[in-house]
Order: structure tokens, then sequence, then C-alpha cells
């Protein structure tokens, strides 16, 4: 049976590591200063809604189809003028983010390893199998195929 | 306070949320809009890792290292659907194609 | 720094054994459709699928009655987790067998593979919700079934308004998350920890003890507040609902209104009642503020709806509004210690209503999907004159909307009759709600029966296409029966089961009372 308090020994011990070999733990005191964060993100959401939608109702709005068009003179475009990348760029760049990321997981692991034991490898292990599963599945399907 | 306190970072944080919430509420161009949320994603960080240090336990920093793992899935897929609208447009509508772009 | 890891007790895998099924199949699906050949898939993957939720729904038979903690407090096993699995479980079955045929025949080849593999990754991360004891495993959950979601509505991906709406869905959705996470940040920067008792117990005792409340904390929860409500489609967070219901192939619209909303749900339940209990007296109201709100809108706009679906979408928004009087009519103080009382019948109304909602909408979702099989479309025209020559499936609807709208042989009208009752129990503000409950359900019954009147007195327009589908006929017709028998005969027990939900918060009560 687990119970609650062996999170909040873990916490004690932690703090006092933290706060030095007499034991006293700091006394939390969250004061209203953080509330002026909180009234400045309100106030500064605020302000600038304020701004932008005085703009829209003070300012002059006469639309045109002219004003609309890409450019103020000359043809407009006929053709998409953006050039034209092949889908394997932004696959190879998916798969490249997620396989990165996955790297900040296993910094923390491998900092502490001495102290996860097996446990710990186990664990790593598993996620590292989930990561593969991924990768087969994405080889299979012809993700890392570069024609 | 001559030193670096918490409310610093909070205030830094807080500022990069705005910042990005407004982005996403004004900008009309999709990668932008993106590109804010991440901005908001990135003030979620900050804020985690300086109540890390303010209230000493690790729960933020855990915390912060899942939401940057969280905000990787979320490009790659995010990535994927512009995509896909960007074809289906670009090939369906030149005319639509050329008001997205804006 | 370091923290003595021998003091960490191991895991009870046991407890988490729903969830392991569902990611064991989500890796069977995944290699079944690298390695299996093309023409097999269908059979295969549906009927692995039904299996995999069949097991994992057998499964909870060895977490039920348990109320345990385990993975170092990550992970919940209790009556609440229980029973949001169930409804998850059943409403992902429900879909396979709604959507078996038509990602095979409709929308130009759809990849069936992956359809199946997202399913089951979004029902992993809805479960993960369901039995979250941490605000990390919330918010992971809640992520996981998204993201799984915004990929399957873009799924029809040859038709334009499939990718615009889950381009709005995944805007507006991973938006909505920046705002919860940042929410569940300065909560964390408030209590010290993220664990939801813990969390409970640091506000049990600034709420006894000192009787002052941080004040970020209500900022706080007007994040938690706004990022749920999106999550949730609750008026006025609700634009991206429409549009992505409208855009997704039908049997993904029947998945999104409800597992992602179940997963919605259970954090709501998970943060606002486990975690933030203590402070129930400053998000009562605003709950039922936005269960007013939410109710009236989406029932006003459906009337105007002349398209099914999109109808189908309001009348969703409408049944969050009347699920969140369930959370507005929360009262009870016997959640920290003691046994089930009056307010305990709130959460649990909700949890019914999710059951019976589950069931009567997919249903509804899988009729629209079955005439879509037959070669008609989506308009209110479409339906007309369908109990002329399709006399079952018009019964089947007619059922659905029957219990949509509440009316009594059915489980939707049980399902209104416990929130309804609980929200009177609750005070004036939950007499308020019940009020507007009966009288905006009389709205709806406009144009659900509308509805039921285009398919009986309007003349058909033509003979439909002949087509068979067994198991969407098969499934149709077990929501039907479930959607009435459910209401006739076992709405008692499936309430008991809801009702267990409690035991969810008794560990807190150990904890509460020592703090």
């Amino acid at each position: 049976m687990l119970r609650y308090d062996v999170v909040e020994r873990l916490h004690r011990r932690q703090r006092r590591c933290e706060t030095g070999p007499d034991g006293g733990t700091r006394v939390q005191t969250f004061g209203g200063e953080w509330l002026v964060i909180g009234l400045m993100t309100i106030a500064a959401f605020g302000m600038g809604m304020t701004l932008l939608n005085l703009n829209l109702i003070i300012g002059p709005s006469k639309p045109s189809a002219a004003k609309a068009a890409p450019y103020e003179s000359g043809l407009p475009d006929i053709t998409p003028v953006k050039p034209r990348y092949s889908p394997r760029f932004y696959v190879v760049a998916m798969l490249f983010v997620i396989f990165d990321i996955e790297a900040i997981f296993i910094f923390p692991w491998a900092v502490i390893f001495d102290d996860l034991g097996l446990y710990g490898f186990v664990t790593m292990l598993s996620f590292l199998a989930l990561l593969f599963i991924g990768l087969v599945y994405a080889w299979k399907k012809g993700a890392l195929e570069w024609v | 306070m001559g030193e670096l306190g918490t409310n610093h970072f909070l205030f830094l944080s807080a500022a990069l949320f705005i910042i990005g919430m407004m982005g996403v509420l004004v900008r009309r161009n999709i990668l932008i809009i993106f590109l804010c949320v991440e901005l908001m994603m990135t003030a979620v960080n900050v804020a985690l890792v300086a109540f890390a240090r303010e209230t000493q336990t690790l729960y933020g920093q855990v915390f912060a290292i899942f939401t940057i793992g969280v905000a990787a899935a979320e490009a790659a897929v995010g990535f994927a659907i512009i995509m896909a609208l960007s074809r289906r447009v670009a090939t369906v509508d030149v005319d639509e194609f050329n008001t997205l772009r804006d | 720094m370091l923290v003595d890891l021998s003091l960490l007790p191991s895991p009870d895998w046991l407890l988490a054994l729903p969830q392991l099924v569902v990611l064991a199949l989500a890796i069977v699906l995944l290699f079944a459709d690298a390695f299996t050949p093309r023409h097999t898939h269908s059979r295969v993957l549906t009927a692995l699928s039904l299996l995999g939720y069949g097991l994992a729904a057998a499964s909870l038979w060895f977490v039920d009655g348990k109320n345990q903690a385990t993975f170092w407090w990550l992970f919940r096993a209790d009556g609440l987790s229980v029973f949001l699995s169930l409804v998850i479980l059943v409403a992902a079955a429900l879909t396979v067998a709604s959507a078996a045929s038509y990602i095979d025949r409709l929308e130009g080849r759809m990849p069936i593979g992956e359809f199946y593999v997202l399913l089951a990754f979004s029902t992993l991360g809805a479960l993960f919700v369901a039995s979250a004891g941490d605000l990390v495993m919330i918010f992971i959950g809640i992520e996981l079934s998204s993201l799984a979601t915004y990929v399957l509505t873009a799924f029809a991906k040859r038709r334009t308004s499939a990718v615009e709406g889950a381009m709005k869905y995944f805007l507006l959705g991973i938006f909505a998350s920046a705002i919860l996470v940042y929410g569940m940040a300065w909560i964390y920067g408030a209590t010290g920890t993220t664990n939801l008792d813990g969390i409970a117990a640091s506000l049990q005792t600034s709420v006894q003890g000192t009787g002052f409340l941080e004040p970020s904390l209500l900022f706080a929860l007007l994040l938690l507040v706004v990022g749920l409500g999106f999550k949730m489609a609750a008026v006025p967070f609700h634009f991206w609902t429409p549009d992505a219901y409208d855009g997704a192939a039908t049997p993904v619209t029947a998945f999104m209104s409800v597992v992602p909303k179940a997963a919605a749900f259970a954090a709501t339940i998970r943060i606002l009642v486990q975690a933030m209990g203590p402070m129930r007296e400053e998000w009562l109201n605003l709950i039922a503020a936005l269960a007013l709100l939410t109710m009236a809108f989406g029932n006003v706009v459906a009337i105007s709806q002349r398209n099914v679906k999109r109808m189908l979408a309001y009348s969703s928004i409408a049944h969050t509004g009347y699920m969140m009087v369930g959370l507005a009519a929360y009262r009870t103080e016997s959640g920290f210690g003691g046994s089930a009382g009056a307010g305990d019948q709130a959460v649990a109304s909700l949890l019914f209503y999710l059951f019976a909602y589950a069931i009567m909408n997919i249903g509804a979702f899988a009729v629209v999907a079955w005439l879509q099989h037959r070669g008609r479309g989506l308009t209110l025209d479409d339906f007309s004159g369908l109990g002329a020559t399709q006399p079952l499936a018009a019964a089947a609807m007619t059922v659905f909307m029957i219990a949509l709208m509440g009316i009594p042989p059915t489980i939707g009208f049980y399902a209104k009759y416990r929130v309804i009752l609980a929200a009177i129990e609750s005070g004036p503000v939950g007499l308020f709600l019940a009020i507007a409950i009966v009288v905006l359900s009389a709205v709806s019954a406009f144009y659900y029966l509308r509805l039921v009147a285009v398919m009986y007195f309007n003349e058909p327009i033509r003979e439909p296409r002949q087509t068979s589908t067994p198991l969407l006929n098969a499934g149709i017709g077990a929501m039907a029966v479930a959607t009435i028998a459910g209401g006739l005969v076992f709405a008692p027990q499936i309430f008991d089961l809801a009702e267990r939900w409690y035991r969810a918060l008794s560990v807190v009560a150990q904890v509460g009372g020592g703090a």
C-alpha cells in the first residue's frame, strides 16, 4: 500500500539538502507579489486587445479589390511562386524533430544512471524499444528512403 | 533585489506568453500562429523552471522536459497538416493560394 | 540534491493493465499494418482492434474496487478511472464498428492502417488522463489524445474541408494546451507540487489554517478553465467544433465528439474536483456560468442548421453544457473523508451522462455514416422519406434522437434526470440551472424532432443505393438496443458504478486530516 507521505518525505529530504545540514526547512511564503505578475499579464493582454480593436473602430476602412491584390501594379500571379520542395524534406525534418527531442529524456537519465540501478536501466530500455518500434514502422513505410 | 530573483523570470515568462498569445489572436498566417504557440510553450517552460527554483523541488524541471517533448510532437503533426492544406489549396485554386500567402 | 531511490516502492503494473493492453494493441496494429498484405487489411485490423478494446475492458476487472496510486503517484486506479476507462473503451469499440467499412469504401481510399493505430493512440491518451494522479500525466494524456485526433480529422485529405477543419482544430487545440499548461505551471508555483493529492492537501491546509488563498491560484484557475473549456468545446471556446466535426470523416466525428471530450472531462474532474476541491467556491460559479452559456448557445444555434453533421456538432456543444451542470452542482464536503454525500451525486451524474452520451451520440453519427454508404448526403433533405424506404435505419435514428432529447424510455432521459436531480439538490444556482436544462431541452426537441419528422412525413427523394455493411448494422443495432435497455433496465446499475467515483478522493482524506 502506497502512502502519500513518502512523497512528502522525499520533498523534505530534498529541501534539507538544498538548504543546509541544519535541517531547517524554508518556510515557503508566496507573497502577493506574484499577483503583480498575474495582473501584469491580464493588463498587457487587455492593453494589446484594446489598442488593436481601437484601431479597427476609429480608423477608416475602405477595402477594395485593388488593395487586396498582391502587387499594386503589374499583372497578378498566375502560377504559384513558391518554390516546390520535395515532400521528402518535410518527412525527414519531422523524423529528425521527434528523434532529436527524445535525447532530452536520455540526458537526465544518464546523469543519475548509477543511482537508478537496474530498474532505471530497464525503464530506459523499454522507452528506447518504443522509439525503435516507431523507427521500424517509418522504415517499413518507406519514410527513410531518399528517392 | 540586486540579483536575479524568481520574479524576474516570471516577468520574462509572462511577457513571452502575452507576446505569443497576442500573436495567435492577431496574425493571420498559419505558420506565424504556430510559431506564436511555440513561444507560449517556451514561456511555460521558463515559468516551470523558475518555480522549480523557487519551491526547491524538481517537479518543475521534469515537467519542462515533458513540455518540450510534447511541443516537438505538436510541431511534427502541425507541419504535416500545414503541408496537406498547402497542397490542397495550391492545386485546387490559385486565387485562394494567393490570398492565403499574405 | 540526489534522492535516495531505494525509498521508492516499485510500481504495480497490474493496475495499469487496461492502458498496457491498449498500448500493446497500438503496437500490434502498427506492425499488422506494415507487414500484412493489403487486401486482408481491413478485416484483420478491425478484428484486432475490437479484440484489443474488449481485452482492455475486461482487464478493468483487475482494477475495479481498488483505490491505489502507483508509479510514484503519477498513476491512479480508483472508481473514477474505472468508470471513465469503461466509457472511453466502449466509445472506441463502437467507433471501430461504425468505421470499418466506411474508410474502406468512402473518402477515396483512406490509409486504413494508420486510422486504427491513431484511434488506439487517442484512446490510450484518454485512458491515461482517466487514471492520472499528477498534472504532468494529465497534460501528456490530453496531448496524446488530441494529437492523434488532429491527424484523424485531417485523414480524408483529398477533401479540402477535412484538412481545413483539422487546421482550425489543431491551431486552437495547441493554443488551448499552451494556456492549460501555463495554468498548471502556476498551480505548481503556488503549491510546490504537481501531484493532485499534494495540491489538494496544500490547498486544504491554507483554506483551513490561514483562510488565505494565494492570489496567483485564481490566475491559475482562470487559465485552467479556459484551457479545459477549449478541450471540452464549451462556449465561448467552441469555435473549432462545427468546422472540425463537419470536415472530418463521419466515424472520426463520432469518435472525436466522445473520446477527447471524455478526456477533457476526466482532466476537469481530476484537476478541479480532486486537486482544487478545497477552493471550489472560486470555480463553481464560473463553471455554472459557462454551463448556462454552453447549453443555451448550442441549442439555439443548432436550430438553424440544415447540415445534419453540423446540427449534431452544435447539439454536442449543448450536451457539454448539460454535463458541466453536473460539475457545477458539486457541493460536497464529504470528498475529504467520510462517505458519499449528496454532492457526490453531482459528479456521478456527470459520469453517467458521459456514458449515455457516448452511446447515443456515436449511434446518431453511425446512422449518418450508414446513409453516406448508400449514396446520400449530409443535409436534412437527404433524410426525407427514410421511414418508408429504410424503416430500420429510421427507427434507430429516431431512438437516438429521442435519447438525445431526453425522453423517458431511453438512457438519455435517465442521464438528464440525474443531472437535474443533482443540480436541484445543490442550491439556488443549481435550481436555476435545472430549470434552464428543462427549458433548453424543450428547445432542442425542435431540431431533433424536425429530423424525425423529415424521415417519416416527407416524400422519399430516391431509392438509396444498395450496399451491405454488416458490422455497421450490428453496431447501430447494439447501440439502439443499449440506448433503450440502458434506460429501462440497466440505468441504476450503471449509476451505482458511476457513484463509486468518490473513492478517488479518499487518499486525500488521509493526508488532509493529518495536515
